[in-house]
């Protein structure tokens, strides 16, 4: 008790003075403010440096293109909205691309957060050394990056697959099912995989997370009369981990926005009569393959916004987590 | 607390059953991934050499010695044969030019019996591959593996090794070295470690060669027995009579890369950086310091040394070793010293399987002394298959035997059987029981043999054993077979793999050492220290090395920037044919690098090359759109470069009326055949689509499949590869004289009846005929799954190299045509290839020019293709676009002669601003068609109105139109 009393005492004491201090602070130009702050400013620099270079200025540069007729090997020519007209209006793959991403995002990023969160949760009680050896197996397919090439062989359409010959086999079908090629199937195995891949950073986050909640909450919880583990999960562990459950959620809209590989590699580029196709395919096609990289660029730039609100909407629905 | 223990349980069940999972889906891919190498060899209609071994083995072995002079020759046929007075120091000899025909002769046996037979020859320049006969004895092949005899050349290093201004050292170029030889008839297979005997008997007999490859000068031919070798302790016997006097401490040591002469180019110098005990080193820089290794596995490939010795008297010999390819096992070697093998031993000195580099002294701990003579000598090691020759047979035989049944067994149940019906397949295949019995047996039999050789138990043999115990319950259990026909059929590949696998005999060697018998042998393996401070200033060292550049680097504003994107050999060949041929012609000097793709990339950021070579063949035009290459009809002597190539060839690299490219490669389809199954159906090759139609029924009855191209769309590689190599509908297409686009290359032709009528024809393969559209040809050519299979003709080398249990049983001819009314059969098809541009930011396009004249030219390209084929093997052989060029590539006359009546044939398909879509929506009309069973009129229009739609709106972008 005393401690905060002296810290109250010194807060006193000091509140005229910090008043002052904001008083002339807001009264400043912005260098002097600068200048004032600069140890942030130079502690800031070197990462403020990078995501400049790298971030800011590739979105800012990919919106300015998005305007523009640029072939990458002559000049940018300005085209106004041209690129957006003609991709809401006159690019029928476009919208499916766009379908087809909102499957990702809507359905497996959902599912696969909840099944993250409740892996991690699962795994959280079990022995620590066993649960480091889980958490690795569930961590792999994330860590070794192209590790989705192995489903190219379960789900190969030749008869010798792993998933035909046992079909065949056990007298299921006949002849050998294409179920990367055929668009009857493939999104269905591509969201079979993307489940797969993506218990991944989120997954992580979670057991880190779960970790690091205060055991004496459950204890005080009790006592006020939590009667199952569900009511602990709800009002106690997932509010102590909201930050956790952010950056799990963010990470995964990025990853099910920005399905791609996946598609490429076990569906094909383009998938047959674009059934696999998403926007970030679509972007390759155009930027990489017909060299258009204005239309591309567009693209490019809508689908960032449209990241930045599904990050909204999800940010809100997490904050009432718990309530 | 009682939810907290089930949810505790429940989670470890959850994390079983994943793991078990995991497990499954790991031991299936294992298993699909033995499915990707079947090896399976067929069956032969002639006999081995072990039964007719086996008829005549009470003929004796007489020791006499007969010389048949080359030019007594009987009779000939078609071969371009003249005596030549005098040639290279021998007089009378038979020169042989052309690689055709046959030369008879007739020896007089005085007595019956079993002879070996050698040939004198001299390797005259051909076309650096060995010299390739079929042997008949009185007219008649008299056993399998007389079908092809090779004898070699003898190649040496051109030069010493060099060093490029980098401080690389570069591989010296391999020449021939051509000198008088004599070998025997041997087996080049691997199975037999003598040479091979012949039957005579008594009075006038015939001995028959008929050229397969090659041209020769032949001397003699010897008809002998060899006489056997004694063993150490026989010779050790004789060596206290040889006075000599006592040396200490001599060491001579021989740098292995250095080396005398070999039998093949591809044993080049190599260099070894995982090991700072290599001689000579260093930490990040190329050095030449080791030979052999994977290249040196296959018999009769030698290489010898030359040393010379101080002074009389007896010595030891060490070499530093690895042999870290073939596990558990050891490889050997056959040592002569100065052309003789001393003692019976030196027939077979393995060395055993080790990761790191390790010491071999002959004899081991006891070792062997040599007595040699002041002055200079000659060692020279050769491949033999050693111990496990045998074993190698009999397994190769059950093989057979197991392949033979599996056919027989699913031309009753097909390849997928079913399994609830009973087949009595032991009373269809009355031999299947007796079959597993005696194979069983074998196996055992041959697993406890290795298992002693090796001294090992339960390394190598298990295979076998396991293989035997299946063989054993099938045999017992004849009823199960339908459902464990697939396992059965993974057990005999896996067993026709091991055999490819422990057939090999790779060894690298850094160096040899001469040593007096009293001095010890240095350490060759390096110690934990030496192996830190090695890594760390490879690591550091990396940071300064640029691995992209290849060879000479000059200041880059004068010379020419030249990019290629093959290997790393390749391009150390070009480089160095670019320094000995061009730079001095022409004083014009090139940097040379190493980069696969990112052309544009480099194009746009101002960092691109002046010329670029293996370019894709979508990507000229797609350069030109944007002016970003140079347009070539503009330079001199365009007009006389284009006749290097087909007629067709320039049609890919064409825009308005210009040209963009030089063709580099070029490739089309031919088909492959099994000759073997062919004969047992009674078919014969098609040579019409009709003729095609008749003989599928006969092989689909058979439970065997056909095989025709067809890769899924990738639209990268689309642009790699061009439209006419991925599937049969642009050959469909030529042949009945429509092409992908109008004359105007304004629209695709999908419209006309004609293409309609292609590429119905196309989807009924698939949906009509069932043919498979996913499949590996190689392994199901193999194994007889599917005798027969259109493919590129760069399949014929993989097969060549790959598939040596089928050798001499499969063939290649042109692809099937339409027969045009006045009986000629049109086989056009269309092609895939590279081709080299000169980029427009090129600072000086007139020595551009000059260099892709050069290297466009038949002499660059002829010598380019061998040199890479030299050093990697046939399965690299090159296929250039140059038609001269062509010629000078080591294929058989005969095979000359049918790539060359296919190549006449092809017609390209044209490369037009936004051709990326054609391929790609025929693909999905395709799809559409065999997959979804839609109606391929609608579908094909559909997607062509698709196509057209992007190629207008392609044209507009570039202001097509408006010209």
């Amino acid at each position: 008790m005393g401690g905060i009393k002296l810290e109250n005492t010194i807060t006193e004491a000091n509140k005229k003075n910090i008043t002052l201090n904001t008083k002339i602070y807001f009264k400043q130009s912005l260098w002097q403010k600068i200048k004032y702050n600069k140890s942030s400013y130079i502690l800031m620099a070197p990462y403020m440096t990078l995501f400049f270079i790298f971030t800011v200025l590739p979105v800012i540069m990919s919106i300015g293109l998005g305007f523009t007729y640029f072939n990458m090997l002559q000049m940018p020519r300005f085209r106004g909205w041209h690129n957006y007209a003609r991709m809401l209006l006159d690019d029928d793959i476009f919208l499916i691309a766009v379908k087809n991403t909102l499957i990702f995002a809507f359905i497996t990023g959902p599912i696969s957060y909840v099944l993250c969160f409740l892996f991690a949760w699962l795994i959280n009680d079990l022995p620590v050394r066993l649960r480091s050896v889980v958490t690795t197996i569930f961590y792999a397919p994330s860590i070794s990056g192209q590790a989705f090439t192995i489903w190219i062989f379960i789900f190969s359409p030749d008869a010798y697959g792993i998933v035909n010959g046992f079909l065949i086999k056990w007298g299921v079908i006949k002849e050998p099912v294409e179920w990367l090629l055929n668009p009857r199937y493939n999104m269905g195995v591509l969201i079979l995989v993307q489940l797969w891949l993506s218990l991944g950073a989120g997954f992580l986050a979670f057991i880190a997370g779960l970790q690091t909640v205060d055991r004496n909450l459950y204890e005080a919880g009790s006592i006020d009369g939590v009667k199952n583990r569900f009511q602990e999960l709800w009002y106690i562990t997932l509010p102590s981990m909201v930050p956790q459950l952010l950056f799990g959620a963010v990470m995964q809209i990025v990853a099910s926005f920005a399905v791609s590989e996946v598609s490429i590699r076990l569906a094909g580029f383009p998938s047959t009569e674009y059934s696999a196709h998403t926007v970030v395919t679509h972007i390759m096609d155009y930027g990489m393959i017909r060299y258009e990289m204005g239309y591309a660029s567009a693209m490019a730039g809508v689908l960032f916004i449209a990241m930045i609100i599904t990050n909204r909407i999800v940010t809100g629905l997490l904050k009432k987590v718990g309530h | 607390m009682r939810f907290k223990v089930i949810k505790l349980f429940f989670s470890i069940f959850i994390v079983i059953l994943l793991l078990l999972l995991q497990a499954q889906i790991f031991k299936i891919n294992v298993f699909a991934d033995k499915n990707h190498k079947i090896s399976m060899p067929g069956f032969s209609k002639l006999t081995s050499y072990d039964e007719y071994i086996k008829r005549y083995i009470n003929a004796g072995k007489p020791e006499i010695e007969i010389v048949v002079p080359g030019v007594k020759y009987t009779c000939s046929e078609n071969a371009d044969v003249s005596v030549l007075k005098s040639f290279e120091g021998r007089r009378d000899v038979l020169e042989w030019r052309n690689e055709e025909g046959w030369v008879e002769w007739e020896v007089e046996i005085p007595q019956t019996g079993l002879y070996n037979l050698a040939l004198a020859y001299y390797p005259i320049k051909g076309r650096g591959r060995d010299i390739e006969f079929e042997l008949n004895v009185n007219d008649e092949v008299p056993f399998e593996g007389a079908l092809k005899f090779e004898f070699g050349r003898v190649w040496r290093d051109e030069t010493e090794v060099i060093s490029d201004n980098q401080g690389n050292e570069l591989r010296p170029r391999q020449i021939e070295a051509p000198r008088w030889l004599e070998n025997a008839f041997i087996d080049t297979e691997g199975v037999y470690n003598e040479p091979y005997m012949f039957y005579f008997k008594k009075g006038r007999n015939t001995i028959k060669l008929k050229a397969i490859r090659e041209p020769i000068v032949i001397d003699y031919i010897k008809i002998f027995n060899e006489k056997t070798l004694p063993t150490y302790e026989e010779v050790a016997g004789t060596y206290k009579n040889i006075s000599y006097k006592f040396v200490d401490d001599l060491i001579i040591k021989v740098q292995a890369e250095k080396a005398y002469l070999k039998s093949h180019p591809v044993l080049h110098p190599l260099f070894d950086k995982s090991s700072p005990k290599t001689e000579p080193y260093h930490p990040n820089k190329i050095r030449m310091n080791t030979i052999g290794g994977g290249n040196w596995r296959y018999p009769a490939q030698w290489i010898s040394w030359e040393f010379d010795v101080p002074q009389d008297g007896f010595y030891k010999i060490g070499m530093r070793y690895r042999q870290n390819q073939v596990r558990g096992f050891f490889t050997t070697r056959k040592i002569y010293i100065d052309g003789k093998i001393p003692f019976k031993e030196m027939n077979n000195i393995d060395f055993p399987y080790g990761i790191n580099w390790q010491l071999k002294i002959l004899g081991d701990d006891n070792p062997y002394l040599f007595y040699l003579t002041k002055g200079r000598h000659e060692i020279k090691m050769e491949v033999t298959p050693g111990y496990i020759s045998e074993t190698l047979r009999i397994v190769q035989d059950s093989i057979y035997k197991l392949n033979y049944i599996y056919r027989k067994i699913i031309m009753i149940t097909s390849v997928q059987p079913d399994i609830y019906r009973d087949y009595y397949l032991e009373k269809e295949i009355p031999d299947l029981i007796t079959t597993f019995n005696e194979v069983e047996k074998t196996l055992r039999a041959e697993a406890f043999r290795l298992e002693k050789v090796i001294g090992k138990k339960g390394t190598e043999a298990v295979l076998l054993l396991r293989i035997a115990e299946q063989l054993k319950s099938l045999a017992e259990h004849p009823e199960t077979i339908p459902e464990r026909l697939n396992k059965y059929k993974d057990n005999i590949s896996a067993l026709a793999a091991w055999i490819l696998k422990i057939k090999e005999q790779p060894l690298e060697l850094d160096y040899i050492l001469i040593q007096s018998p009293q001095s010890s042998f240095k350490r060759v393996k390096e110690n934990i220290a030496e192996k830190i401070v090695h890594e760390f200033r490879a690591f550091i060292g990396s940071f300064f090395e640029n691995y992209n550049n290849v060879g000479n680097r000059y200041e880059t504003s004068k010379s020419l920037n030249v990019w290629i994107g093959t290997g790393r050999d390749q391009a150390s060949i070009l480089k160095s044919m670019i320094d000995d041929l061009f730079t001095p012609k022409t004083g014009i000097s090139v940097n040379l690098s190493l980069v696969q793709g990112a052309l544009l990339q480099a194009t746009m950021a101002g960092k691109g090359p002046d010329i670029a070579l293996t370019v894709g063949r979508g990507e000229p035009v797609n350069l030109a759109l944007r002016g970003a290459v140079e347009p070539l009809d503009k330079f001199n002597g365009f007009d006389e470069i284009t006749k290097r190539f087909m007629n067709t060839a320039m049609v890919p690299y064409e825009l308005r009326g210009h040209y963009y490219a030089l063709p580099e490669t070029q490739i089309f389809f031919m088909m492959f055949y099994r000759k073997d199954i062919f004969d047992e159906l009674g078919l014969k090759p098609p040579d019409t689509w009709q003729d095609f139609y008749d003989i599928a029924p006969v092989i689909q009855r058979n439970n065997m499949q056909l095989g025709l191209p067809y890769l899924a769309v990738d639209a990268y590689s689309l642009i790699g590869m061009g439209m006419g190599a991925q599937s049969i509908l642009p050959t469909l297409m030529l042949q009945n004289g429509k092409n992908f686009y109008n004359d105007e290359k304004t629209e695709t032709t999908f419209s006309d009846p004609i293409s309609y009528k292609a590429f119905k024809e196309w989807t009924n393969f698939y949906t009509q005929n069932s043919f498979p559209l996913f499949k590996d040809d190689y392994n199901r050519f193999r194994t007889g799954e599917m005798p027969i299979t259109i493919a590129h003709y760069s399949f014929y080398n993989m097969l060549a190299v790959a598939a040596p249990e089928i050798k001499n049983m499969w063939d290649m001819v042109p692809i099937p045509g339409i027969e045009n009314d006045d009986g000629t059969i049109n086989r056009t098809t269309s092609a895939s290839g590279s081709s080299s541009i000169i980029l427009s930011s090129a600072r000086d396009k007139y020595a551009a020019w000059e260099f892709l004249k050069w290297w466009s030219s038949a002499e660059v390209q002829a010598r380019f293709g061998n040199e890479a084929e030299g050093i990697m093997g046939p399965a690299a052989r090159y296929t250039p676009a140059n038609k001269e060029a062509f010629m000078g590539i080591p294929w058989s006359y005969k095979e000359q002669k049918l790539l060359l009546k296919q190549w006449h044939n092809v017609v390209e398909i044209p490369e037009i601003p936004g051709g990326y879509i054609t391929q790609r929506n025929i693909d999905n009309a395709f799809r559409a068609v065999v997959f979804r069973w839609q109606n391929p009129r609608e579908v094909l229009n559909y997607w062509n109105n698709e196509t057209n739609k992007e190629l207008r709106r392609k044209r507009a972008e570039f202001g097509i139109d408006k010209e």
